[in-house]
Parts: structure tokens; C-alpha cells; sequence
């Protein structure tokens, strides 16, 4: 039958439809918004507490050794020439920093990276002078250069021509 | 007063929509995207030869820089746009449609960045996902960004919300130049993300390439989804006009034809009288 609620025009009353879906909508969007809100205070407080401060090299860990104790942290260098060796699943190698060294030993899954020469940052502790790797990560620079030209022994600068480098490649 | 001026913003419209010229520009716009991109996968995938240390892993460079590089962009082109608005001198409600449908894009290509970014970090790092610097603070700009489409989508005044979101857009893009920064000024795992990155040869080339292609789809779903935007709004009001129209003729019109009591059929009505569009459809009458 015929209402009030059925002419469009008259904003102001409660039963309007129209307003009362645009406070629906208005509802669920704050909602978003609060659930927004949340998602940016966690991400703060991971930037703040792990992100800053997101590794040590092994000469500053090696300096606080006596403060890190057992407690688990990330240490970074790179892997020591001639020292990887692998016992079953065990990986014992030596990572070095800055001159200083220390010996690691990691039980898992690393990255197929994973190679002597290459900076790694590895989540663990000390137990005595060794550092008990629980997770490995291989850390790569921005350099990236093709294996052929690396293989020739070539060091060619950035950028070179399209034209010398199909060469190689051919 | 609306801030929709018969002036630039106008201008812009007709050149979108009626501009046949413009849609030729877009069209090859769009097949240029395409090739380019099926070049990529071609130079990306077959031609360019694997890397030292990352092999073929390398491959993934010619997708996730140009896509993070379409992300940050994107929100550069928001935050931009917001400023405009927020001037005077160039306030105009297209700057708005622009950052509202720049935001969009941007989001999918941040989304994009981290999903691309953690499959190469799984097959490089060993890690889908660390909580180092440069990774937590693009997590952060999408979700800033996610708070600015929820902004836009609170129902407001077309002005207070161009006014509102444009300050928020511009807010959120301080977070672009810490994540740029963030491989300096803090240790993280996440190589140095500098625009000049150490590449040679065929994969200099391959890597320009991809940010070509990727800027251009950019323009590309920039450029339709402004007119969606456009099109959107004249539907809209197209539809209120008429919604309002024929809810004044049927208010107006009788339920039933008093000859022989049979119901008559009125715009926007069920059999039993009912508007259909309203919320309260199928619910008791109070």
C-alpha cells in the first residue's frame, strides 16, 4: 500500500531506504577501516621490533657474545671457502664478516644457492663458540651477470650492446 | 557546492568518452602492452641467458622490479593527484577519479610485488617471507593503501571525500620513499633496490623492456578504469533520476483498478504492490 516510506524525497525520516543502506554500508567500511587500522599497528611493531635491527654481522655478534647468550638472533656473512662439510643432514661450515669467523652448524633445508663465497643471514644461537643455525637464508647482491660471460672469463660493463652479447650466447 | 566545474575536469570527460582519436590511442595503447609483454616471456624465458649464482632464477627480474616499479608509480600518480586536487588553482574532481583509480591499480601491482617477491625469495633466499625492512614496509604501503580504498569507499559528499582521500593518499606515499631507501639506511635481506641495478647485456635490455611493457598496461587499465569511472557516475545518475521518477508515478498510480478489483501493474512494483528495490522487500509491513 501506499507510504510515506515510499516516496523518495523526504531525506530526513529513519525509514528512508536509502538512508538506512547508506548507514549499512557506512558500518561495514568503518569496520574495514578498524581492521585496516589493526594491520598497520602490527606491521609498525614488526618494522620496529625485527625489521630495524634485522641482523648482526658476525663481528658485532661475536663483540656481544656475552649479552646474546643463548637467546636467538640473526647473524650475517659470508661462507668460507673449502670449509662447507655435510655429515647426513648436518651442514657444518665457517661464515666470516669483517674478519671475524665462526663456526656454524645448520640442520635443514637451505637454499639451492647455497655455495661457498655467497653472504648468508642464519636465524640461531650461540652454544659455545659454535652458532646453531635453525634457519638458513642465502643473501644475493644486485649484480647479475650472465654464466656465459662470467665462464669466458669476460668482465664486460653494465649495459653493453644486445649485439655482443647474442654473439656469446650463439 | 559541487566541485565538479564545467572546465578542465569536463574536458577531459569528452576527450575519454567521445574522443575518437583517444580511443584509437588506447586501442593501440593496449595491443602495444600486449606485444610487449608477449616479448618479454619470449626475451625474458628463451633469449637471455641464465645468471651466475641465481642460474635461471634470474628470470624473475624482469617481472618483479618493473611491477614494484608499477606499484610505487601508481601511488606516485595518487599522491600527485591528490596535491592537484588539494590546490586550488587545478581542483578538479578528475584529479580525484584519477587517484581513486590510480590507488586501485597500484594495490593489485603491490599485491603482485610481494607475490612475486616471495616466490623469488623462496627459490633464492630459502624464505618465503622475512620480516626485514624493505619486505615489512612494502607490506605496510599495501596496507595503507587498502586503508585508502576503504576511505574512498565510506559514503560521503563527492568533495569532503576527494578533499578526505586525497590527503590520505598523499600521507601514505611517505612509506614509498622509506622502502626505496630502507636497503641503506637499514641491514636487510632484500638486495639494494636501486633503479640502477648491475645487469648486462641482453638482460639490460630484457629488464628495460619489462618496465616498458608494464608502464604501459599501467596507462592502459589507468585510462579505462577512469572511464569506467566516468561511465559509472552517469549510470548512477541516470538511474536515480529514473528510479525517482517512476517511484513518483506509481506512488501516484492505484493498486488496484476499481472496476473489478484485479491489481495493476505499477513501475518498480511487485504483483502485490511492493517495490521491488526497497531494502524492506519481503518484510512485513510495520
Amino acid at each position: 500500500m501506499i507510504n510515506d516510506a515510499d516516496m523518495v524525497g523526504d531525506v530526513s525520516t529513519t525509514s528512508n531506504p536509502q538512508v538506512a543502506f547508506a548507514r549499512k554500508r557506512h558500518r561495514r567500511m568503518l569496520m574495514v577501516l578498524v581492521v585496516v587500522l589493526f594491520g598497520m599497528g602490527f606491521l609498525f611493531y614488526k618494522g620496529l621490533s625485527s625489521a630495524l635491527d634485522y641482523y648482526l654481522p658476525v663481528n658485532q655478534a661475536l663483540l656481544q657474545k656475552a649479552s646474546l647468550g643463548n637467546s636467538t638472533f640473526r647473524i650475517e656473512g659470508a661462507v668460507v671457502q673449502g670449509s662447507i662439510s655435510r655429515n647426513r643432514d648436518i651442514v657444518n661450515f665457517e661464515i666470516e664478516a669483517h674478519g671475524a669467523k665462526v663456526d656454524v652448524r645448520f640442520e635443514g633445508v637451505g637454499s639451492e644457492l647455497f655455495k661457498p663465497g655467497i653472504p648468508v643471514v642464519l636465524v640461531g644461537h650461540f652454544r659455545g663458540n659454535e652458532f646453531i643455525a635453525e634457519r638458513l637464508m642465502v643473501k644475493h647482491s644486485d649484480v647479475y651477470t650472465p654464466a656465459l660471460l662470467s665462464a669466458v672469463k669476460l668482465s664486460p660493463a653494465p649495459f653493453t650492446s644486445t649485439g655482443a652479447v647474442l654473439n656469446m650466447i650463439a | 557546492m559541487s566541485p565538479y566545474k564545467a572546465g578542465f575536469g569536463h574536458r577531459m570527460d569528452t576527450l575519454f568518452l567521445k574522443s575518437r582519436r583517444f580511443q584509437l590511442f588506447q586501442q593501440v595503447l593496449g595491443i602495444a602492452s600486449a606485444v610487449a609483454i608477449i616479448l618479454l616471456v619470449w626475451l625474458g624465458l628463451w633469449v637471455t641467458p641464465p645468471s651466475t649464482t641465481m642460474n635461471n632464477l634470474v628470470r624473475l627480474l624482469y617481472v618483479h622490479p618493473p611491477v614494484a616499479w608499477v606499484a610505487f608509480m601508481a601511488f606516485g600518480v595518487t599522491a600527485l593527484s591528490g596535491a592537484l586536487y588539494l590546490w586550488r588553482r587545478t581542483r578538479d574532481i578528475f584529479w580525484d577519479r584519477i587517484a581513486g583509480a590510480s590507488a586501485e591499480i597500484g594495490v593489485v601491482f603491490c599485491a603482485l610485488t610481494i607475490v612475486s617477491g616471495s616466490l623469488w625469495g623462496k627459490a633464492t633466499w630459502g624464505v618465503w617471507w622475512t620480516w626485514d625492512a624493505t619486505l615489512t614496509s612494502t607490506a605496510f604501503l599495501l596496507v595503507l593503501y587498502l586503508g585508502y580504498l576503504a576511505l574512498r569507499a565510506l559514503p560521503a559528499e563527492e568533495g569532503v571525500r576527494a578533499r578526505r582521500s586525497a590527503v590520505a593518499g598523499l600521507v601514505a606515499f611517505l612509506d614509498v620513499p622509506i622502502i626505496h631507501f630502507s636497503t641503506t639506511w637499514w641491514k636487510t635481506l632484500h638486495e639494494p633496490n636501486t633503479l640502477t641495478v648491475a645487469v648486462h647485456g641482453s638482460m639490460a635490455w630484457t629488464l628495460g623492456l619489462g618496465f616498458g611493457a608494464f608502464t604501459m598496461l599501467y596507462v592502459w587499465l589507468l585510462l579505462k578504469r577512469y572511464k569506467i569511472e566516468v561511465l559509472n557516475g552517469n549510470v548512477e545518475r541516470v538511474a536515480m533520476a529514473t528510479a525517482l521518477s517512476e517511484r513518483k508515478m506509481g506512488a501516484c498510480l492505484p493498486t488496484v483498478n476499481l472496476a473489478d478489483n484485479s491489481p495493476i501493474d505499477r513501475p518498480g512494483t511487485d504483483r502485490s504492490g511492493d517495490f521491488i528495490d526497497s531494502p524492506y522487500y519481503g518484510e512485513e509491513d510495520p
